[in-house]
């Protein structure tokens, strides 16, 4: 039986949590009441990573913010189940009648988590706009604005005090239950389409833009789930603790999380487990050092912050060692499987033989048109005027010497780059102005210069996320592997293909967004002539059967003249020709565009068969 | 009159934010490493004052080593930590940076105190005397004197200099730079040391402000910095001086003009103001949007 990713995946997130809670059990039964404590601890720091880890690790983008979210559902719980005789003493003058209140445990837990997800919404509106250092400081700010408000509301927080008098959790199996609820969200999350989303996003922005994901939906759906799991932690950490105070939800709290998911990779949830252990596990062993204990006879001083020191250390010495943390983005249930297929190897392979792949589905049919389109950079005008034309079926190559602006314009119609003047229209309908995602979910899709795959994620995620964007289902995908003979490497991480088959993947990647255009810059660069004959013949079994229109941007000639209907020829930004191959080959200006003034008086025609590279490809 | 006295406290204070966001923006606009043990730059200055004090040594004595300590603590955080990991990520740069932070801190708690430490500050300091109307405090004027040879100085370095030219040439673009043969090493460790010299001039002007050292004394100036370097545009140098400025005024503003009964939200509102900012300006407000490259 082979199982749905999704399954595995939670199934290898109950065994790691079974793993977890089968050791606390062992360590809390041989040791007492302390130690169940310690232990419960633990579990709640796991919800705290694993929620920190569903928003950092899936997109990238630094959080230093999860702790206000935490501290949300902290205060919820301790202020809807706590005594309303002590709520008296701490918070007489609370708003909405919430000093009679008080909900059953379980119902308050359940309200944090929900307020804290709504707070997640509101802040995270504004939040998940940002990436990269901006994103740091608007997280910084929202922890210091939590706080600050924490300590001075006092009429709802009791300020700087806290509030306690809320019940306190007596067994572990809670801190369990929510681990195992954590861990298995965070998963599925990771697995789910919006998770591959933000994942590729997190590789590179661009072709993920590119290829049609708003990323800033992906990154907005993943705070909300984040902040959901981090209240659910803050919540769980003030029944433990049995006070709420804002100190405790600050700095130290975020470091710590900080330096337990990137220890154990931040890209894994099984690593945001691995982390919160390791780290906890040391902090403790430091705490007991630092006490002073008597060793053998000796009694060793007392060391004020030898866990402090300890964080520190391990952050630094996981950065220098292995930046990517203890097990880099991988899972249980991949550790599991690829064991297993070292097991089975050798032994005659059971599975059944591949289906026969579907035929690839054939694309809406559609007419792009660019018109007087013009982009100037500061004065540079890289594209000056141009007008062209592709419709389903169609093959255009788009050629001239580097520097001629037949990049630009490629970024121009795929959104990439915004057009100073013109007009670009599918069917029609205007695409420029559109962001790239958009025009790509109108079925533009394009590969780059400079090949750009989502390098950690395997090859059927590469083509997964434009097969979830366009709503491609699994058995074309499978279709679309065969066709690109990628069915092989499927699992393989992408970044690890060699460079063909880097550019065959993209190509993949491309199709699968069921495009009505595709664009193709310099497809054949770096190619040899047997693989650039391969690709000819690729493309021109997509016009067939999928219909798609292309536009070409190639150096080489050759491939260009063989595989075009049509030939424009730009130079200096202006389209200098168009027409046929054997049109333009035999236009003058096309002539002088590549071999420079003399050549244009009697000089032969441009090579026409299949002569050697007329320009070297570009680097 | 109560408003020259608020835009004096502005300059001053908004002086020292400037001061550190410089030295942020310099290594980060070579290394692209956010670094966070920046605030070690202002608390191990501070320490060492602290020990000139214990050992009964005039200020000036103090002044003059603490930058000496500043610029060898930035050079040896270079060369110990951030040499190994400097062509990584700029996330693991910033963990890095974290962790070293951290550890300083705790050193210094375990030998030295976790406590605050008096620092007696000279009384001519601390005297505050009339300027046309004006109740101004000698350290006002020693920072807003500070301030302005430093930035005239680090104009003139990176303006006029060979290893200035050097400097500004790497945070355009730091491959091309070295394979000009100008030494990556020299480049990045002249950055470290003006980011240290600026931020023991800082330690200085907060000391004399606070008159104690605490091993986490650091950490909340940084932030600030941290805060005005993004505002500015983190790698544009100007950027961040003005960052600096703004925040100082910010801050004095909220502190000077906020009722009494919400005064204790002026940390908050500061911090939802510069959220605003970005959010309308993410690449802050003298900064370049990044070039696309497809």
């Amino acid at each position: 039986m082979r199982l749905g990713p999704r399954a595995a995946a939670v199934l290898g997130g109950w065994g790691l949590i079974g793993l977890l809670a089968a050791g606390a059990a062992l360590y809390s039964a041989t040791g007492g009441g302390a130690r169940e404590q310690q232990v419960t601890i633990l579990l709640v720091y796991v919800v705290l990573v694993v929620g920190l880890q569903i928003f950092v690790g899936n997109s990238g983008v630094f959080s230093l913010g999860h702790v206000a979210l935490a501290a949300v559902g902290a205060y919820t719980v301790a202020i809807l189940n706590a005594d309303p005789q002590l709520k008296e003493i701490t918070i007489e003058n609370a708003p909405f009648g919430l000093v009679e209140v008080q909900l059953p445990l379980a119902v308050a837990v359940a309200v944090a988590v929900v307020v804290a997800a709504l707070f997640g919404f509101v802040s995270g509106l504004a939040i998940t706009r940002l990436a990269g250092l901006a994103a740091i400081i608007v997280t910084l700010a929202l922890l210091v604005i939590v706080r600050n408000v924490a300590i001075n509301w006092d009429e709802l927080s009791g300020g700087a005090e806290g509030l306690y008098g809320f019940s306190t959790i007596d067994s572990m199996w809670w801190a369990v239950a929510a681990a195992l609820v954590a861990v298995t969200v965070a998963l599925l999350f990771r697995e789910s389409r919006l998770g591959l989303r933000l994942q590729a996003s997190r590789e590179d922005d661009l072709a993920a833009a590119a290829m049609g994901v708003d990323i800033r939906r992906s990154r907005f759906a993943a705070w909300i789930v984040s902040a959901a799991v981090a209240g659910l932690g803050g919540a769980l950490f003030a029944l433990i603790v049995g006070t709420v105070t804002p100190d405790e939800y600050y700095l130290h709290l975020t470091l710590l999380t900080l330096a337990m998911l990137v220890l154990g990779g931040m890209a894994s949830v099984t690593g945001a487990v691995l982390g919160a252990v390791v780290v906890y596990a040391g902090s403790e062993v430091m705490a007991d050092i630092g006490e002073g204990p008597v060793v053998a006879g000796f009694d060793l001083p007392e060391i004020v912050g030898l866990p402090t020191l300890f964080l520190g250390v391990v952050i630094l010495a996981v950065m220098i060692v292995r930046p990517s943390g203890l097990v880099n983005d991988r899972e249980l249930h991949h550790l599991v499987g690829s064991l297993g297929r070292r097991l089975s190897r050798g032994r005659p392979a059971k599975t059944a033989p591949a289906p026969a792949p579907a035929q690839l589905a054939e694309r809406p049919r559609a007419r792009l048109a660019v018109a007087a389109a013009t982009k100037t950079f500061q004065g540079l005008t890289a594209v000056n005027d141009v007008s062209l034309e592709v419709a389903s079926g169609e093959i255009i190559g788009l050629i001239g010497p580097n520097g001629a602006g037949k990049t630009t314009l490629i970024n121009a119609i795929s959104g990439v780059v915004p057009l100073s003047e013109g007009e670009i229209t599918l069917d029609g309908d205007r695409m420029n102005g559109l962001p790239p995602s958009r025009v790509a979910r109108r079925g533009i899709a394009r590969t780059f210069q400079n090949i750009r795959l989502f390098g950690a994620l395997s090859v059927r995620e590469n083509v997964a996320v434009t097969a979830g964007v366009a709503g491609t289902d699994e058995a074309e995908v499978d279709a679309i592997l065969h066709r690109f003979r990628l069915d092989a490497v499927s699992d393989r991480r992408a970044k690890t293909l060699a460079y063909g088959q880097q550019r065959d993947l993209e190509l993949a990647r491309a199709v699968a967004l069921r495009p009505s255009v595709l664009l193709l810059d310099e497809p054949s660069a770096g190619m040899n002539s047997v693989e650039t004959e391969r690709l000819r013949e690729q493309l021109r079994r997509l016009r067939e059967d999928v219909g798609c229109g292309v536009i070409v941007v190639d150096h080489d000639l050759a491939f260009i003249m063989a595989l075009c209907d049509r030939v424009y020829v730009m130079n200096e930004g202006r389209l200098i020709s168009s027409g046929t191959p054997g049109e333009v080959q035999q236009d003058p200006a096309v002539v002088k565009a590549y071999l420079g003034t003399r050549a244009a008086g009697g000089a032969p025609p441009p090579p026409k068969a299949a002569p050697p590279r007329a320009v070297p490809p570009a680097p | 009159m109560e408003t020259g006295q608020q835009i004096l406290n502005a300059i001053s204070l908004g002086g020292i934010y400037a001061l550190l966001a410089l030295g942020l923006a310099i290594v980060f606009s070579i290394l692209h490493l956010i670094n966070f043990a920046h605030g070690e730059l202002i608390t191990l200055p501070a320490y060492a004052m602290y020990g000139m004090y214990l050992l009964g040594l005039p200020w000036v004595a103090f002044a003059a080593i603490s930058i000496l300590v500043g610029v060898v603590a930035a050079l040896a955080m270079e060369r110990i930590a951030f040499r190994p990991v400097r062509d990584a990520s700029p996330a693991t740069l910033l963990l890095t940076s974290l962790g070293l932070s951290i550890i300083i801190q705790s050193l210094l708690q375990m030998l030295i105190s976790p406590r605050e430490r008096a620092v007696p500050q000279p009384d001519w300091l601390l005297d505050s005397f009339e300027v046309a109307g004006l109740r101004v405090q000698a350290v006002q004027l020693l920072a807003i004197g500070v301030t302005i040879v430093s930035l005239v100085a680090l104009t003139l370095i990176m303006q006029r200099t060979r290893m200035g030219i050097a400097m500004r040439a790497a945070a355009e673009d730091f491959d091309a730079t070295r394979l000009m043969g100008i030494s990556a090493n020299r480049v990045i460790a002249l950055a470290f040391a003006i980011s240290g010299l600026l931020a023991s001039l800082a330690a200085i002007l907060l000391l004399a402000r606070r008159g104690t050292v605490h091993p986490s004394m650091g950490l909340l100036p940084v932030l600030k910095a941290f805060v005005a370097t993004v505002l500015g545009g983190f790698g544009s140098l100007a950027g961040a001086a003005v960052g600096g400025f703004l925040l100082g005024f910010l801050e004095v503003a909220l502190r000077a003009w906020l009722p009494q009964d919400v005064a204790g939200f002026t940390e908050g509102i500061l911090f939802a103001i510069v959220g605003f900012l970005l959010f309308l300006r993410p690449n802050g407000l003298f900064g370049r949007a990044e070039v696309v490259r497809a």
